[in-house]
Order: structure tokens, then sequence, then C-alpha cells
């Protein structure tokens, strides 16, 4: 399309340096219409720029925001691993010290007992016992730390799944709906340029089939086809009124012209 | 050939009274009125059909062209909207909402 407008500016451009003293009033009229155009145009391409900013500038500010979502259950995540492995360390350390003082208490118990050869029996057994509910105690006491640590990091776990959830519905529901806006946007830019070229390609048409026919419908009396034709392209801009009425005073110079021609016609014969 | 009724059929047309003026000074400058007058009228004409042509050919480029403005005007306001739109849902979608929504 671009380039059609660009052929028939080059053509009036040369029309106008060559008949510029007999056609001076048409030209005028016909770059002012190409500087419009070319101004149309321009504006279209910069239209074109702008939207691609703005997208630009829509995309920035969404992911923003939603970055800092994302990394909201990610830091849960984070946070969580790091309490489940520090339960975990936690939790072997006393194990491990709990173990140990119950190896140290039953050591001693036994050191007692061998310490003191001719004990009596059930003080060796009253220690040993000690021992043992020493462990016990321990024992019970690395589970419950160990059962805390659990219910805490599955808290995490669901706290984590929760915001990705509600994350990627908000994301959802707002990457469909831009989807859906900037696609209409998309769509309305398509018509309007298609209409935009079946305009001119229909003006560019009509005045072909004008010039191709000129000389024989003269002669022959058929220019009314090819009127009827060019005055119902020009009922598309009657709401256009100032365009409307331009174009119809030429289209009354056009029946003119062909009135005249053919009875100079008659005169000569 | 009468150059008066010539000059009749030439001044009592619908065309322009520059295009008139023209074809009277063809007929003016001819010294014995003929068919090849009624040709170079004829010719004239023919010029002057295809440039009147070609204007109602640009008249309707220019008013594809203002119809596409005005289409642009509204297709702006739709761009200008739906930005806005997406910035304000954009904003509502901080991290305050993600912990109000945990």
């Amino acid at each position: 399309m671009g380039k059609n407008i660009e052929i028939r500016g080059e053509e009036n451009l040369e029309m106008a340096g060559e008949k510029r003293t007999e056609m001076s009033l048409l030209e005028i009229g016909r770059q002012r219409r190409q500087e419009k155009m070319q101004r149309v145009k321009t504006r279209f391409s910069s239209f074109g720029a702008k939207i691609k900013n703005v997208f630009k500038r829509i995309v920035g500010a969404g992911s923003t925001s939603l970055d800092a979502i994302f990394a909201a259950p990610e830091a849960a995540k984070i946070a969580g691993t790091e309490i489940e492995a520090g339960g975990k360390a936690m939790g072997r350390g006393v194990k491990r010290g709990a173990e140990a003082t119950a190896g140290a208490v039953i050591e001693s118990g036994k050191a007692v007992s061998r310490g003191v050869k001719t004990g009596v029996e059930t003080g060796a057994g009253m220690v040993v016992e000690g021992g043992i509910a020493t462990g016990r105690g321990v024992k019970k006491g690395v589970e419950m730390a160990g059962a805390g640590l659990e219910s805490a990091n599955k808290w995490t776990n669901e706290m984590g799944l929760r915001a990705d959830a509600w994350v990627d519905k908000k994301y959802e529901a707002m990457g469909d709906w831009t989807q859906e806006q900037w696609q209409k946007i998309q769509e309305k830019g398509g018509d309007i340029r298609q209409g935009f070229t079946d305009g001119i390609e229909k003006a560019r048409a009509t005045y072909k089939q004008f010039q191709e026919n000129r000389a024989e419908a003269a002669r022959q009396r058929k220019l009314a086809n090819l009127r009827a034709e060019m005055n119902q392209a020009l009922e598309a801009i009657k709401w256009n009124q100032e365009r409307y009425k331009e174009a119809e005073q030429q289209m009354k110079e056009l029946e003119g012209i062909d009135d005249l021609t053919e009875e100079l016609a008659e005169v000569a014969e | 050939m009468d150059k008066n009724k010539i000059i009749k059929l030439i001044q009592r047309a619908a065309i322009s009274s520059e295009l008139k003026a023209e074809l009277l000074q063809i007929v003016e400058q001819e010294e014995n009125l003929g068919k090849e007058t009624i040709q170079k009228l004829q010719e004239k004409l023919a010029g002057k059909a295809d440039e009147v042509a070609q204007n109602i050919a640009d008249i309707m480029a220019e008013s594809a062209t203002d119809k596409f403005n005005q289409d642009m005007d509204s297709w702006e306001k739709d761009v200008n909207d739906f930005q806005s739109e997406v910035n304000k849902k954009a904003d509502k979608i901080d991290l305050e909402e993600a912990r109000k929504g945990m």
C-alpha cells in the first residue's frame, strides 16, 4: 500500500512540474492530498511505536509486582528448607547429646557398680534404673522436638503452596485479560489499516478503469455505467460532506466534458 | 463549419469557466475551422477528463485518509484506556496483596 501511494506521489510531482500552468488548481489540491496522506502514514507508524512502548511499560509494570509475589512463596520455601535443615541438625544434636548422656549415665552406673564391687545389688540396680529413666526422658524430649519441627515444616510448606495457588490464579486472570484486550486492540488496528488500504485501492481502481475505458466510452456514449460505479463509490464517502461536495462537482464537470465532446463530434459529422 | 455554433456549444457547456476559456482560445486561434479544430478541442477535453477523473480518485483517497485519521483517534483512546487499566491491575497485585492472600 505504502509503495503505491509513493508511486502516485512521484507521478503527481512530475505532473506538477510539466503542467503547472494549465493545472495549477487541481495540482495544488492533489499535492495537498499527498501531503495529508503522508502525514497519516507517519502517524500510523509513530502510533505503532507508541503502542510498542505502551506495551513495554505494561509488561514492565506487571512483571515488577508479579516478581515480588513469586518471590514471596519462594522465600517461604527457602525459609522452610532452612528450618527443616536446622531442625534436623538440632534433632541430630539432641539425639547425639541424649545418647551420649545415656551412655555416660550407663557408663557411670557400670563404673559405680564396678567400683562398689561389694556394693549392694539394689544400689547398683537403682543406679542402672536411674540411667535408663534418664535415657528414656532424653529420648522422649528428642521425639517431641522432632514432632514440633515436623509440624512447623508442614505449616511452612502449606503456606507456600497456598501462596503459589493464589498467585497462579491472579496471574492467570490478569494474563487472560491482558491478552484479550491486546488482541482486541490489534484487531481494531488491523481493521483500520485494511479499511484505509481498501479505500485507496478502490480510488486507484476507479481511476484506472476510467482511463482504460475513457476513449471508447466517450465515443460510444457508454460512460453511464462507469459514472454509476463512481457515484456508488462517492456514496461511500458521503459522510464527509466537504469531500463529497467537491467530488460531486468534479463528477458534474466530467459529465459536462463528456456532453461537449459528443456535441462537437456531431458538429464535425 | 460554423464558428459561432461551436463557440455557443462551448459557452453553454456544463464545464468550468477555465476550461471554457481554454477551448475558446483554441477556436479563436484557428484561421480555418475544420475537423482538425474539432479534434484539437476533443483532445483537450479528453486530457481534461483524465485530470478530473484522477482528481475524483484523489478525493476518494483523501476521504479514506480522513476516515483513517478518525479511526485512529478512537483506536488511540482504546490503547490509552488499556494501558491505564493494566497499570491499575499491576499496581493492585503487589506484595501486600500477596501476603493478604496467604
